[in-house]
C-alpha cells in the first residue's frame, strides 16, 4: 500500500471535527506562508524605494507624485510673482523676467545686484552652478563617484584644486573682488536655504544628492575652469616629441611660430599675406629631444584635452563696423564665442540695473558675479579667445624618481613642497589619495620617466572679476579698455565698440616674458633659474587698434599680430586664419553694414579653408586622367561651390579627402601629433618635399599630386561606403554632419542628439566634420546708435529644468540662425514681464 | 458607506500621508486602514485607493504643469517609454498599501 493511500484510509477514519481542525492547521499554514512572502516582498519594496537598486535611484522620493520628479512640472515656469528673502540685502531688489526668461534686476547698489544674480542664477541652473565649480576645483567624485575620478586628477594634477584655495585664501577681507563674490555666494545660499524640496533640481534626484552651499571659492574654481578650457597648452611637448622623432629643425616648421598666412587681430599693412615658409625634411631625431623625453609614450600626455586645431569645430569670431561703414551711421558690434555646447548652455543672460552706477544686458557664465559679454548704454563688447601660450614645462633633475623630495636649482637640491590630494566619494569615503609635488615653478607632472614642472598663468590669475564690473559702467571704447586693463585670465581678443562711433580691439591678458630665446614653445632646462619667466608684457604692448583707417575690426581666434609688428614670442602653432580671411572678406565688400548683414554673415556657410585646398585637390585629379574614380571625384570637387549648407552634397567628399590627406602627409608622425595647417599649406606650395613621400611605398617617391590623388580616391570610396553614391542624396551635408548637445551628464534623453546645422570646420559658424560638440554658443550683435539695441541668442534656454518650456526654447531659433531682440528698456515697467521675483532683506 | 466613496476617502489620507510625510507612510497608512476598519477594506480595495491617491496627486500636479514632458523627460533617463513611468507611479503605490494591507489581514478563523 502506497503511503498515498494510507493517509487517505486513515482521513477516512477522523472525524469531522479533526478534519476541520486539519483544514483550518493547513490554512493558517498557508495565511502564514503568503503573509511572510508579502512582508518579504513589501521589504523589498521599500528597500528599492528608500535605497534604489543598481543604477536606478531611490524610487520612493523620486516618484512621489507631491515631491519627487513630478514636482519638477509644478516648478517648470515660475509664478507670476513670488518673494524671496537674502538677509544680507541692502534694499529691496525687483527682478522682472522678459518674455525671454531673461531676470532683468534693478537693485539699489551692486552688491545687491550681485545678490540677487546669485540667486536667480541658483533658481535657474542651480545643478550646473554646483557641477562646474567641481569641475574647476576636482571634486566631482563627491557628487558622480569614481567615475569621475580621472578627470578630478587632472584638475588637481595641473594644480588647479590648489590654485583655487591659495587664490580664494588671498582675497582682501574686504574691497573688490571679495565683496561682489561674497554677495554672489549669499544669494546662491539664499536660494538654498528657501528652496522648497518640490524645486530640487533633477540632477540631484536621479543622484541621489543635495547641493553644496556656495562659496567666493567656488566662484573662482568657474574661473579657473574657464582657464583650463581656453588655456591649456601642450605645444611644448609637442615640439618636443616631433624634435625627438624628425630633429629640431623640421620641428620648428611643423610647429611655426607664425601662421603662414597673416591676417592678424591687429590690423597690418597689407594683409592678408603670406609669410614664405620652408619645411625642412624630416631629419635625424634630436639627441637632446630623446634624452629629455626617455620613456614618454609615443602618444601625447593629455591627447583628450589638447588644444583645438584645425577642422574641429571650435574658435570664436568677433567684429565691429565703424560708423562710416554702416549703413545706419552707428557702430555695429558682433560676437559669437563657440564654445562645448551643453544642456544647459554655458551662459545665462541677464541684465543688472542700478541707478546711477551700471545698467549692463549681457550674459554670464553660472558661478561668476558679472555680465562677461554684453552692452550697457553706451558700449557694447565681445571676445574671442587670444590662443596666446600660458603654460611652460621644465624638465627637472629630481633626487628620487619613484618620490622625488628635492629637485635640483642652480646646483642646490631645493625642496619640493608636497601635497596630499584626497578624493572623496558621494558618502564621503576615500575614493583615491595622491601626492602631489611644486617646484617653485608650479606642479610637477610625471611623464613617462621624466618629471616636468610647469608654469601656468591660470593658475596665477583666477582672482577676480573686478575688471568687468568697471568695464560694465565705462561710457567710452576708451574707459572701457582702461577698465579691463587689469584683467589677466584667460586672455581674450576684446573688442568694444561706442555710441560715439569708436571701435577698438586688444588682446588683453597676463602674457609672460621668457628668458634665453624668448619661446614658450620648448621644454625648458629645469635646473637653473636663468630659465624661468622674467616678467608679464606691459599694456602697451599688447597687440591692439582703436578706430583703424579700415574702418572695421575683427578676430578669429588667428595670430594677433603680424610678426613684423612684434618681435616678442606670443605663441606658436597658431590657429589658421580661415574663419578671419573669410569675416575680413566680407567686411572689406560691404561698406553699408547692417545688422541683417551682420546675422548673415555669423552662419556665413562659405569656406576659405576650401577655398585654399580644393585646388590642389582637383589639379592633382587633372594630373592623372587615365584614372576614371579620381577623375570622377575630381569632376564632383571642382563642382562644389565650397558652401556648408545643409543641402550641400560637395563638403562630405572634400572632408573625407582632407582627412585622408592629412594622414598620408604626416606618415611619419603619431596620429596624435598632427600639425595644423601652416605647414600643410606651407608643403602645398612645395610639391617635391620630402615630407610627400609615402613611406610605406619603398620602390618610389610620391609628390604632391600623388598624395593629393591618391586622398582624393580615397576619401571619394570612404564617403560612398558611408554614404552611398552621390547621386542618391546621401551626401547632403544635413545627412552627413549632425551636432550633439549633450546634457551636463551626458544622459541622452535630456539631450538634443544629431541636430542638423549648417557650417563646418572653419567656417563662420564652425563644427567638426561628424558634428562633434561645439559650435557658436552666444551670438550677439549690438547696434550703437542714439538707442543702443541688441539681438542675441544661445543653442538652449535659460532654464536648467528639462521640464520647463525654457530649457531649450531657443534652439530653433539658434538653429535656423535667427536672432531675438534683446530687451533693454530703461525702467522696469517697460519690461515685457512674465514674472518678477521680489527680493527682500530677511532670512529665508 | 459606498465603496467608492471609502476608497476616495482612502485615497485622500494616502494623499495627505505622502504630502506630510513622504512616500513610506503609503503601507503604514494601508495597514492601519485595514487593521482599523477590517469590514470596509481589503488588500485589493487598499491597492485600489493607493493608486487613486497618487493618481490624483499626478493630475493636481498636471493642471500646475507639464506632466508630459516629466514622463517623456525623466523616464527617457530611466529608459521607460512615455507612459513608463506614470504607470509606475500608480503601480508603486499600489504594491506598497496591497502588500502592507494582506500582511495585516486577520488570520482565517473557523
Amino acid at each position: 500500500m502506497s503511503r498515498y493511500h494510507l493517509v487517505r484510509l486513515l482521513a477516512r477514519r477522523r472525524s469531522p471535527g479533526q478534519i476541520d481542525a486539519m483544514r483550518s492547521r493547513s490554512l493558517i499554514h498557508r495565511e502564514s506562508l503568503t503573509r511572510v512572502a508579502c512582508l518579504a516582498t513589501l521589504a523589498g519594496l521599500l528597500w528599492i524605494g528608500a535605497q534604489g537598486s543598481g543604477p536606478l535611484p531611490p524610487l520612493g522620493p523620486l516618484i512621489d507624485p507631491f515631491s519627487g520628479v513630478w514636482a519638477l512640472a509644478r516648478s517648470a515656469e515660475f509664478p507670476p510673482a513670488a518673494v524671496g528673502r537674502i538677509a544680507a540685502l541692502g534694499a529691496q531688489v525687483r527682478v522682472v523676467y522678459d518674455d525671454r526668461h531673461v531676470p532683468h534686476i534693478f537693485a539699489s547698489s551692486e552688491p545687491d545686484a550681485f545678490r540677487a544674480l546669485g540667486y536667480v542664477t541658483a533658481r535657474d541652473r542651480l545643478f550646473q552652478l554646483d557641477l562646474q565649480a567641481r569641475a574647476g576645483g576636482g571634486t566631482l567624485t563627491e557628487l558622480l563617484g569614481a567615475p569621475a575620478l580621472e578627470m578630478d586628477r587632472e584638475i588637481r594634477g595641473l594644480g588647479l584644486g590648489r590654485a583655487a584655495e591659495r587664490l580664494a585664501a588671498a582675497l582682501p577681507d574686504s574691497g573688490e573682488p571679495r565683496a561682489s563674490f561674497d554677495a554672489y555666494a549669499q544669494g546662491v545660499n539664499a536660494y538654498l536655504d528657501a528652496m522648497a524640496p518640490g524645486e530640487l533640481p533633477l540632477e540631484y534626484r536621479l543622484l541621489d544628492r543635495l547641493p553644496t552651499r556656495w562659496s567666493p571659492q567656488r566662484s573662482i574654481q568657474v574661473m579657473l575652469r574657464m582657464g583650463y578650457t581656453l588655456t591649456l597648452d601642450h605645444t611644448d611637448l609637442d615640439h618636443l616629441r616631433a624634435a625627438a622623432l624628425v630633429g629640431i629643425t623640421a620641428a620648428d616648421a611643423l610647429f611655426p611660430l607664425h601662421s603662414p598666412i597673416q591676417e592678424p587681430v591687429q590690423p597690418a599693412a597689407g594683409s592678408p599675406h603670406r609669410i614664405p615658409m620652408f619645411v625642412p625634411p624630416p631629419g635625424l631625431p634630436d639627441r637632446g629631444a630623446v634624452t629629455t623625453l626617455a620613456a614618454l609614450p609615443r602618444s601625447g600626455p593629455a591627447a583628450s584635452v589638447r588644444r583645438p586645431i584645425e577642422g574641429e569645430g571650435v574658435g570664436s569670431n568677433n567684429w565691429a563696423v565703424a560708423p562710416a561703414r554702416t549703413r545706419s551711421g552707428a557702430a555695429l558690434l558682433a560676437g559669437d564665442p563657440h564654445l562645448e555646447l551643453t544642456l544647459p548652455s554655458i551662459w545665462y543672460e541677464a541684465r543688472l540695473h542700478v541707478p546711477g552706477s551700471v545698467d549692463v544686458y549681457g550674459v554670464t557664465i553660472p558661478g561668476l558675479p558679472a555680465i562677461l559679454i554684453g552692452f550697457n548704454r553706451d558700449v557694447a563688447w565681445t571676445f574671442t579667445n587670444t590662443e596666446a601660450d600660458l603654460m611652460d614645462r621644465w624638465a627637472e633633475e629630481v633626487d628620487d624618481s619613484a618620490r622625488p623630495r628635492q629637485y635640483s636649482l642652480d646646483g642646490a637640491w631645493v625642496p619640493l613642497e608636497s601635497r596630499v590630494e584626497t578624493y572623496l566619494g558621494p558618502d564621503g569615503e576615500i575614493v583615491a589619495v595622491d601626492t602631489l609635488r611644486f617646484s617653485h615653478r608650479g606642479p610637477l607632472q610625471r611623464l613617462g620617466g621624466r618629471w616636468f614642472s610647469m608654469r601656468w598663468t591660470t593658475l596665477e590669475s583666477g582672482g577676480g572679476t573686478g575688471a568687468f564690473h568697471r568695464a560694465a559702467g565705462a561710457r567710452t571704447v576708451h574707459d572701457w579698455l582702461e577698465a579691463m586693463a587689469t584683467y589677466q585670465s584667460p586672455p581674450q581678443n576684446m573688442l568694444v565698440a561706442d555710441r560715439s562711433g569708436t571701435i577698438g580691439i586688444r588682446s588683453t591678458g597676463r602674457f609672460p616674458i621668457r628668458a634665453g630665446d624668448g619661446r614658450g614653445d620648448r621644454v625648458h632646462d629645469g635646473t637653473s633659474r636663468a630659465s624661468d619667466w622674467t616678467g608679464d608684457w606691459r599694456v602697451t604692448e599688447y597687440p591692439q587698434a582703436v578706430s583703424p583707417m579700415q574702418g572695421f575690426l575683427a578676430s578669429a581666434n588667428q595670430e594677433p599680430q603680424d610678426p613684423r609688428d612684434q618681435h616678442r614670442y606670443l605663441g606658436a602653432n597658431w590657429i589658421p586664419p580661415w574663419r578671419a580671411l573669410r569675416i575680413n572678406a566680407l567686411l572689406r565688400a560691404d561698406s553699408a553694414v547692417t545688422p541683417e548683414t551682420m546675422r548673415q554673415w555669423q552662419t556665413d556657410p562659405a569656406s576659405a579653408r576650401a577655398d585654399c585646398y580644393v585646388p590642389y585637390l582637383v589639379r592633382a585629379a587633372a594630373a592623372h586622367p587615365a584614372d576614371t574614380t579620381l577623375a570622377h571625384a575630381g569632376r564632383l570637387l571642382a563642382a562644389w561651390d565650397r558652401r556648408y549648407t545643409r543641402e550641400n552634397e560637395g563638403a562630405a567628399l572634400f572632408e573625407a579627402a582632407l582627412a585622408v590627406a592629412g594622414s598620408r602627409l604626416w606618415d611619419e608622425l603619431p596620429a596624435d601629433l598632427r600639425p595644423g595647417s601652416g605647414a600643410f599649406v606651407a608643403l602645398l606650395e612645395d610639391p617635391a618635399n620630402a615630407w610627400w613621400d609615402d613611406r610605406s611605398t619603398s620602390d618610389m617617391v610620391e609628390r604632391r599630386d600623388d598624395v593629393l590623388g591618391a586622398a582624393l580616391v580615397d576619401g571619394y570610396r570612404a564617403t560612398v561606403r558611408a554614404h552611398g553614391p552621390a547621386e542618391f542624396g546621401g551626401w547632403r551635408w544635413s545627412k552627413v554632419h549632425r551636432l550633439d548637445i549633450w546634457h551636463l551628464l551626458r544622459v541622452p534623453a535630456l539631450s538634443k542628439l544629431g541636430v542638423d546645422v549648417a557650417g563646418g570646420p572653419s567656417t563662420l559658424s564652425p563644427s567638426s566634420v561628424t558634428g562633434g560638440g561645439e559650435g557658436s554658443s552666444w551670438r550677439m550683435i549690438v547696434e550703437l546708435g542714439r538707442d543702443v539695441r541688441g539681438w542675441g541668442t544661445y543653442p538652449g534656454g535659460q532654464s536648467g529644468n528639462p521640464v520647463s518650456r525654457s530649457y531649450d526654447d531657443r534652439l530653433a531659433t539658434w538653429k535656423a540662425g535667427q536672432l531675438a531682440e534683446l530687451r533693454f528698456p530703461r525702467t522696469a515697467a517697460e519690461v515685457p514681464a512674465t514674472s518678477e521675483l521680489l527680493l527682500e532683506p530677511g532670512s529665508p | 458607506m459606498s465603496r467608492w466613496l471609502r476608497l476616495l476617502i482612502f485615497g485622500a489620507v494616502v494623499d495627505a500621508g505622502t504630502i506630510f510625510g513622504g512616500w513610506w507612510t503609503v503601507p503604514i497608512i494601508a495597514a492601519v486602514w485595514l487593521r482599523a476598519l477590517p469590514r470596509w477594506s481589503s488588500a485589493r480595495s487598499c491597492m485600489l485607493g493607493a493608486a487613486l491617491g497618487w493618481a490624483g496627486l499626478l493630475g493636481w500636479t498636471a493642471v500646475r504643469g507639464p506632466v508630459d514632458l516629466v514622463a517623456r523627460r525623466v523616464g527617457g533617463v530611466l529608459e521607460l517609454p512615455v507612459w513608463g513611468l506614470p504607470l509606475l507611479t500608480l503601480v508603486f503605490p499600489a504594491l506598497l498599501a496591497g502588500l502592507a494591507a494582506r500582511a495585516v489581514r486577520s488570520s482565517p478563523t473557523r
